[in-house]
């Protein structure tokens, strides 16, 4: 019979069983939430730095639209992104429109008024800087109609008639043509926003996304879709730009260790890879 | 009545007529035997063989799913499509034909279109309503239920072919992980990379959309894959031409497309 | 039914729609638009019925094997899950006027259970990552040993810790993403929009009848 030869180092690296590489990513994941380490975030990003230079030069009272399409899972990169967005537009006295193209964003843009303001319907510029529409249906079609006519939706988020409310008085044309930018916050897709709002009507558009959705992003850039937060990064970097740091912030350690473990073992396996395929020849 | 293009459209009202045109004139060269356009070969499509020959050898089931897309979505069109093709084939060789989807409107379709095909193969018998199962319209809870579908029935097969997001990963690593070949395809260009990086065989963007059209090989179906590939090298020369234009600083031509 | 209300029907209906709607997207006349936005909204009516249908196959399904198999947990647990709530926020909503997109116990219920199993879910996906990048960066040919340096340098350039390394990774990154990414999907994006525009034209002129869901 005959015997198995054990494996060398070399075929035990090309051959890793996965869950020490699942155990690794856990520790490397979670020690720096638990004990933050303070890596340096380095320089801002193009991107981020187009964003807010973008929204740094807009005249107090400019109408910024948030368009909240975050499901749950992608909250913990463009929720973070989204406050510090929020933030940097209170202390530029821009007013925002926010309201959610998918039901379970909804949440989302309370928490965002919670946060920032510390109210949301309770606050004093409540309806006249900040209004909530609440759930739009229909995505590029519901964005459409918000577009065309801003008194779509009748009533607020919480039942306020529109048109009593002090932020939709003097509105030049009533349509998107009045907005300065449409930030959109998610991990689907920006092309129905530009589509719908850059192309038609000249605004701008903005992106606090999910970084899988960065490369989807990047035939817009920088001509219809001015900066974007790419990420976890592109929020921590725009937390720290309005002097607000948060959750994204507090998870770059864990990105940095997180992407370092993926890059070693991708080195650990190739080196594996090709000893043990010497070896063999 | 008062009729108008609106604003920013022209040019692409021009662009819809050009390419209905260009689509219809391929169909109709493609049908006369004027043009006999060559179609490159698809591995995905082609490994389709493999992968029910492989499910049969093994005695272990198919997993078929179109993701999370409605029946509106040209991606799910696309994978029903397929899905025809490979559901007849699993009923002539017996084996089990696993359907799974999110949204609920690709319900009664997947239902009438599988019910058919096993009819089609001369086995109405074998068609189990059991066997096409709506998981559930969440994302994540579609993929966990996709995911343990995969590993308790160890499928020998996963096909991924439809829309997809960020369950594309949760699935294609279930499906290594049952040691089950993997062929997946979808238009969400941030969504290949993962696909191949774990599947075996990968339909990217178009590939996905005209599978349908590959597999039939009718003239009609084949000249409007031709007439996209024209419209394909219309959209170059006139890049190009753009491209001239600006690198000479003048932006008429770009300003004639964005009419 | 008869062939003619099965296949025939619902091909003209898309047909005769298609251009409606196209004509909408490109037109602007009072009526055509006001008959579109009245289609649109019938459309998202008739697809949220659908739910209705996969929800009494769901029952009827699941109805069957706790009726054989008493036992069956899962199945008694998902029956529970699916109704109650439905029973309860339709209640709310048909005596108390309180829609269940802001009723209180139905959000507290989204907000306690399903938003934090999606996210844990989704973060599932950092370890599966992990395991793809291990196993399939592997430099077997030009090509793959291409999409290894990209992917790592992407992956550094992104990250703080990359830029502590060698402060080239981010420049190269963004080099990456603005020439390579940019061109990639724009690509991908305008091959998928002709490849849709065939599909669709294939549609139109009935040669692709899987929407409808007869075979051949």
């Amino acid at each position: 019979m005959e015997s198995k030869k054990p494996m060398t180092i070399w075929e035990k690296l090309e051959n890793m069983d996965v869950r020490y590489i699942y155990l690794l990513m856990w520790v490397a994941i979670s020690l720096p939430i638990l004990r933050p380490i303070g890596i340096p975030l380095g320089r801002y990003s193009i991107e981020t730095l187009g964003l807010y230079n973008f929204i740094d030069k807009l005249p107090p009272g400019s109408i910024v639209v948030f368009i909240d399409d975050q499901s749950p899972a992608a909250a913990a990169e463009c929720h973070p992104a989204e406050i510090a967005i929020f933030q940097h537009c209170v202390n530029k006295g821009l007013k925002v429109l926010f309201y959610a193209s998918r039901a379970e964003a909804v949440p989302f843009i309370e928490s965002t008024l919670q946060k920032v303001l510390g109210a949301s319907k309770d606050h004093p510029d409540y309806g006249k800087k900040y209004v909530n529409l609440g759930f739009i249906p229909q995505y590029e079609v519901g964005l459409a109609a918000l577009a065309a006519n801003m008194f779509y939706t009748v009533k607020d988020a919480y039942g306020n008639d529109i048109k009593t409310l002090p932020f939709f008085q003097n509105l030049p044309t009533g349509t998107a043509k009045d907005w300065a930018i449409v930030i959109y916050y998610g991990a689907s897709s920006v092309d129905w926003v530009v589509r719908q709002i850059t192309d038609v009507y000249g605004t701008k558009t903005g992106g606090g996304v999910a970084a899988v959705l960065s490369s989807r992003i990047y035939p817009y850039f920088p001509d219809k879709v001015v900066g974007f937060t790419n990420g976890l990064k592109g929020a921590a970097e725009y937390e720290i730009l309005v002097k607000r740091p948060g959750d994204a912030a507090a998870g770059m350690d864990a990105q940095s260790l997180g992407h370092l473990v993926i890059v070693i073992f991708i080195i650990l396996g190739n080196l594996g890879y090709f000893i043990s395929k010497r070896r063999r020849m | 009545m008062s009729l108008s293009i609106r604003p920013t459209y022209v040019g692409s009202a021009v662009i819809f007529m050009v390419s209905i045109v260009i689509m219809f004139l391929s169909i109709y060269l493609t049908k006369k035997g004027t043009v006999k356009p060559k179609i490159r070969k698809l591995p995905g499509m082609d490994a389709l063989d493999e992968a029910i020959g492989r499910a049969t050898e093994m005695g272990r089931p198919v997993h078929y799913t179109v993701g999370l897309g409605g029946v509106g979505d040209s991606q799910v069109i696309a994978g029903l499509s397929i899905c025809q093709y490979v559901a007849k084939k699993c009923a002539e060789y017996g084996v089990r034909f696993l359907f799974t989807f999110a949204d609920p409107s690709v319900e009664p379709v997947a239902r009438d279109l599988i019910k058919s095909s096993y009819t089609m193969a001369g086995k109405p018998d074998e068609y189990k309503p059991e066997n096409v199962i709506w998981l559930s319209n969440r994302q994540f809870a579609y993929a966990t239920g996709a995911m343990g579908l995969i590993l308790r029935e160890k499928v020998a097969a996963n096909l991924l072919l439809g829309y997809f997001a960020a369950e594309s990963l949760i699935l294609a690593e279930a499906g290594f992980r049952a040691g089950a070949i993997q062929i997946a395809g979808t238009t969400n260009s941030y969504q290949i990379p993962f696909f191949i990086a774990t599947c075996d065989y990968t339909l990217i963007s178009e590939e996905l959309i005209t599978a349908g059209a590959y597999v039939a090989g009718t003239p009609e179906q084949v000249g409007t894959i031709f007439g996209q590939d024209i419209m394909r090298l219309i959209g170059l020369i006139l890049t190009i031409i753009g491209l001239l234009f600006w690198a000479a600083g003048n932006r008429w031509f770009y300003d004639v497309l964005n009419i | 039914m008869s062939i003619v209300i099965r296949r025939y029907i619902p091909w003209i209906l898309a047909v005769i729609l298609t251009f409606f709607m196209a004509l909408d997207t490109l037109v602007l006349e009072k009526n055509i638009n006001a008959y579109a936005e009245a289609i649109r909204k019938a459309q998202a009516i008739i697809g949220t019925h659908a739910v209705i249908i996969s929800i009494t196959l769901f029952t009827r399904i699941h109805g069957r094997r706790v009726i054989k198999d008493p036992k069956r947990i899962e199945s008694w647990i998902l029956l529970i899950c699916l109704w109650i709530p439905l029973i309860w926020g339709l209640g709310r909503y048909a005596f108390y006027g309180v829609k269940p997109t802001v009723e209180p116990s139905i959000q507290q219920v989204f907000s306690a259970i399903v938003s934090p199993g999606d996210s844990t879910i989704y973060s599932i996906l950092v370890f599966f990552i992990a395991s793809a990048a291990y196993r399939a960066f592997r430099a077997r040919s030009m090509e793959a040993a291409i999409l290894l340096i990209a992917g790592s340098i992407c992956m550094l350039g992104n990250a703080p810790v990359g830029e502590l390394i060698w402060s080239g990774f981010v420049p190269l990154k963004d080099w990456i993403n603005n020439v390579w990414v940019r061109a990639e999907a724009r690509v991908i994006i305008i091959s998928g929009l002709l490849a849709t525009l065939a599909l669709y034209v294939r549609i139109l002129l009935g040669y692709e009848r899987g929407w409808m869901g007869r075979g051949e």
